[in-house]
């Protein structure tokens, strides 16, 4: 079967201080549909006043438009955002728009789906061609489950989950350049005050060769002290926990595992009573080997670990603890 | 002032049985069901804006099979004045869209200064509805929000990647999409509820096209990333293998 060539949009924010990390994963995504059906990419970036659009960027055979926002707009407003982008959207009329599963992603898409008439999708983490269609999957369920969606309208507007697009792409061949500074302004209802950034001293999670993860399955605040007891038999190790843990206020802020938290590398990830929503598995899949303890068998976390367990963790734990104390 | 929160019913099911002919989970008749738990946040903003304010009135609807009236009732026991159920099928698929859709059909001519819902819900995960209806309204939105107040200014904090917050200021109407840590939501006093049980929950239909911009083609248990090793055995025996396992990698 013969597929015309399909127009993809990426539509993206340049994070100040931040890695691209983000939009990398959306030229990676790109990269897995071009590997199945001919295509020709443009991605819209957006930044703040004063940004400079890094050279390793252009490298990828995609064409860039740099959008640096002037003073007084800010991606918190999605309506300016949206008057931005939609007159580009509707020059470039893309069969599929792909932004973040992000905070500014999750802000846009919908938005941009509605407004221009498109399918809208989101937390896709992976794309299949059927008969020439874009099959889209994505988690369900705190990610214990999958759905495979087509679209119904000519245009598909996705956000991409973080962590499922990682291959790392080459081209060094690079696309066309426009860098634009729009002039457009809107009373706008939303006005940015002050952006807050975590206290970047602590580093804890950084430095740990071993982290043991506790998610809402310990049940009892009381019981993080044997979690506690459990991560000191490994060496260089740290406590750490799955959101609604920080959320109920057990365990500090910076011990956070997860997408609105910290993104970890460690040696081992050991997560005990954490069911793995996707945004968990964000931040901790890149670890280099992982062991889950959990007592329900269908628990997402088991779709990303090395090791599984399945156990009442501190049935568990007791049963370790009590082994090096006899030995 | 008025405010609206949307809520959605969640089935109380860890494990499910996939109906594969009709692309869906089956819920076994007799399953009970509890409210999405970022739309008892938002319910809980709601009250708590209500607690510090005269004249507030919280209206809250759900679009769902008329099956949803407890959690509606429970809703009421939270605090809220006014439960509306749209109605629609059971066990037919509708996309966000087409929710997002009927909420705005039913929030359009009733004029609300604030529109709370949870940031997604548990079940499917789109994070989309709330900002649907906002483009619905032609109201601007926020998504992600982890704090709010309103003694002078509205002004609230949205949750961004990596722990970083943006302060903002915003002008009403606006829909906010509420995200868990904003607030512990309360508990119904018994009394509350008894009190929220008597009160009446109004069902609306509206002419009911279907109108999904996607479908489900198939569903199935979440692929694996990685090949997990299972231990097997007893307790003990998998510590000891643990055990093995660490140490082997040098971290004991």
């Amino acid at each position: 079967m013969v597929c015309q060539s399909k127009k993809m949009m990426i539509i993206a924010e340049m994070m100040q201080s931040r890695s691209n990390a983000n939009i990398l994963e959306l030229f990676a995504c790109i990269e897995s549909i071009r590997k199945q059906i001919p295509i020709s990419t443009q991605a819209v970036l957006l930044s703040q006043n004063n940004t400079n659009l890094p050279d390793y960027l252009t490298h990828y055979n995609i064409d860039i438009t740099h959008i640096e926002l002037p003073d007084h707009a800010h991606t918190a407003d999605p309506e300016y955002i949206i008057k931005i982008l939609m007159p580009r959207v509707k020059t470039f009329s893309p069969d599929l728009i792909l932004s973040n599963h992000s905070s500014f992603g999750l802000s846009i898409v919908p938005l941009l789906g509605f407004g221009y008439g498109a399918s809208c999708i989101t937390g896709v983490k992976e794309i299949s061609i059927s008969d020439g269609n874009l099959i889209y999957s994505r988690l369900i369920w705190n990610g214990k489950y999958e759905t495979q969606v087509s679209a119904e309208k000519k245009t598909t507007a996705i956000t991409v989950l973080t962590g499922f697009f990682t291959d790392n792409i080459h081209y060094n061949k690079k696309g066309k350049l426009i860098h634009l500074k729009p002039t457009e302004r809107l009373e706008g209802s939303i006005e940015l005050k002050d952006i807050k950034k975590p206290d970047k001293s602590d580093c804890t999670l950084d430095h740990a060769d071993v982290i043991v993860a506790a998610g809402r399955g310990i049940g009892d605040i009381e019981n993080l002290d044997r979690m506690k007891k459990f991560s000191k038999i490994f060496q260089r190790s740290s406590i750490g926990g799955s959101r609604p843990l920080i959320d109920l206020g057990w365990l500090p802020y910076p011990l956070q595992v997860g997408v609105t938290g910290k993104t970890v590398r460690p040696k081992i990830y050991i997560a005990c009573g954490i069911s793995g929503s996707s945004q968990h598995i964000a931040g901790m899949s890149g670890a280099e080997y992982i062991i889950a303890i959990n007592i329900d068998p269908q628990a997402a976390i088991f779709n990303v670990a090395d090791l599984c367990i399945v156990e009442d963790m501190f049935t568990f734990i007791d049963a370790v603890l009590k082994i090096i104390r006899d030995t | 002032m008025k405010i609206l929160v949307c809520i959605k019913q969640i089935p109380e099911l860890n494990v499910f049985n996939i109906n594969h002919s009709q692309k869906r989970l089956n819920i076994p008749i007799g399953t009970k069901f509890r409210m999405n738990r970022f739309d008892e946040h938002a319910i809980e903003a709601a009250v708590a804006i209500k607690e510090q304010t005269t004249d507030c009135q919280i209206d809250v609807v759900s679009v769902a099979p008329p099956s949803v009236e407890s959690i509606l009732k429970r809703a009421m026991g939270m605090g809220a004045d006014n439960a509306f159920i749209v109605s629609i099928e059971p066990e037919t698929y509708y996309s966000p869209a087409h929710i997002a859709g009927q909420l705005a059909k039913f929030a359009q001519e009733r004029c609300y200064d604030l529109i709370f819902t949870g940031i997604m819900s548990e079940d499917e995960m789109n994070a989309q509805t709330g900002q649907m209806l906002a483009a619905h309204l032609h109201m601007p939105s926020v998504t992600g929000v982890v704090a709010m107040d309103m003694t002078n200014k509205l002004s609230i904090e949205r949750e961004r990647e990596g722990g970083i917050r943006e302060k903002l200021i915003a002008k009403m109407p606006i829909l906010l999409t509420i995200q868990a840590g904003i607030n512990c939501p309360r508990y119904p006093s018994l009394s509350a509820l008894l009190r929220a049980k008597k009160k009446k929950v109004q069902i609306i239909e509206y002419e009911n096209q279907l109108d999904n911009d996607q479908s489900i083609i198939q569903i199935s248990p979440a692929q694996k990333m990685r090949k997990g090793l299972i231990l097997s055995g007893s307790t003990s025996e998998k510590a000891r293998q643990f055990i093995d396992i660490v140490t082997r990698k040098g971290v004991i």
